[in-house]
């Protein structure tokens, strides 16, 4: 007789509070939505200049408003959380040989931040360029 | 018995199953030979098909010492406790990837896992598996996965042994050689939640094996494997929660194995679409792109 009768897990619908890795994770996932919005914000102010001078003055009167700086701040904040962990798991796919040797994963990670911060440097050199009416 | 001599090796020390008195002289114990006195709680998931609806859980007093492993506590509880426990197990070495449980909610192997590390023990079957009884999973489903990826090296055409080998330099080794270390334990499709929501992913472990294949500089069949890759049941189920890679007791890191698959799969989609990929060609090309 066939006593076999296996009994099938089901993944509970709060699985990702099992364990902090799990959280960190649904954590990187979430703040992605926060990228969206940004980009949602910046195309908002696109449309508000299409419309004029007006139309674009009283889009970023209300981007200066505490709501939208709060905004700004929790946006900037959860990109910069999503990237560094974008940056940790890039190693992971790009295993780069230099002489025959696999190019170690701190030193692919340590070269994405360099390019960072050099790409925030020019953007910030461009802006200054830029309010001195350059 | 023979005279035994006064101080084991502790591994020996259970062979012989020592009394108090040797236990002593080593200043060490384990379970089934003396106790040092102290005893952990650990709880046991149990599931019995003929007659329990489903798992629960039973407490066991389980006595231990600095080498007591995890694997030698269920031992314990079935040669003293309970005889009807059921758990699989065979190297007690990390070896043979038979005796991986969740141990406190994480998949490990108990055989390297000690109870020295912990206040409380709560073991229970593989995650994500259906199971068969008490800590045994049904890892078929996973086994069947290994197989569908063609895990072989594929030629165009099998050169004559006269011929002699397919040489390989370290340098060529070394691209597949982590993917190559897996031991079947399981461990990372209990840990992947992308698995525990679509059982039909093929999940870390194959995936990773699909990878050492197609990155071994004497296999041609990659245009062969891409298809697996390439599927809603493939490499873009993995959405990278990584955890698979935490838990590889060998260090496959399976995650990386699967995201460059993405890669790859990306790269042959790009060629099916200016209609390369194709042609028998791509299978020359993705060897001459292996021996870069």
């Amino acid at each position: 007789m066939n006593n076999r009768k296996p009994y099938l897990q089901e993944q509970s619908a709060n699985w990702w509070t099992e364990n902090s890795f799990y959280k960190r994770y649904m954590l990187r996932e979430l703040t992605s939505v926060f990228a969206l919005v940004y980009a949602l914000i910046l195309l908002w102010g696109l449309y508000a200049l299409s419309g004029g001078e007006s139309s674009f003055i009283s889009w970023l009167r209300i981007m200066a408003s505490p709501g939208m700086v709060i905004v700004h701040v929790i946006g900037l904040i959860s990109t910069l959380f999503h990237t560094v962990t974008w940056f940790e798991l890039t190693p992971k796919i790009f295993y780069v040989y230099l002489n025959e040797t696999k190019l170690a994963d701190s030193k692919v990670a340590a070269s994405q931040y360099g390019l960072f911060a050099i790409v925030t440097l020019i953007i910030l050199a461009l802006a200054v360029v830029w309010l001195n009416g350059g | 018995m023979a005279q035994l001599p006064k101080k084991l090796p502790i591994s020996e020390t259970r062979l012989f199953g020592m009394n108090d008195k040797k236990q002593e002289d080593s200043g060490e114990g384990n379970v089934s030979g003396a106790m040092t006195g102290k005893t952990m709680q650990v709880r046991v998931k149990r599931y019995r098909p003929e007659q329990d609806k489903e798992p629960w859980m039973q407490d066991f007093e389980v006595p231990y010492s600095a080498d007591t492993s995890v694997l030698d506590a269920v031992q314990y509880i079935k040669e003293n406790l309970d005889p009807s426990l059921s758990f699989r197990w065979s190297c007690r070495m990390a070896i043979c990837g038979s005796c991986g449980y969740m141990i406190n909610g994480v998949p490990k192997l108990a055989c390297e896992t000690f109870l020295r590390e912990y206040e409380t023990l709560e073991i229970g079957p593989l995650a994500n598996f259906p199971i068969e009884r008490d800590l045994v999973s049904n890892i078929s489903g996973f086994i069947d996965k290994l197989e569908t990826i063609k895990p072989y090296i594929i030629r165009e055409a099998e050169k004559p042994v006269s011929e002699g080998e397919y040489n390989q330099t370290p340098a060529q080794l070394a691209k597949y050689r982590q993917f190559s270390q897996c031991i079947n334990c399981g461990l990372c499709y209990a840990a992947c939640p992308q698995f525990g929501r679509n059982p039909e992913f093929l999940g870390p472990a194959a995936l990773a094996l699909a990878h050492r294949y197609n990155k071994d500089s004497r296999d041609e069949g990659t245009s062969t494997r891409m298809p697996f890759l390439n599927s809603d049941e493939g490499v873009w189920s993995c959405t990278f929660v990584g955890y698979c890679s935490e838990v590889c007791p060998k260090h496959v890191d399976p995650a990386a194995a699967i995201n460059q698959g993405k890669l790859a799969s990306t790269i042959d989609y790009g060629l099916n679409l200016v209609g390369l990929a194709k042609t028998k060609s791509s299978v020359t090309k993705g060897r001459e792109s292996k021996n870069e």
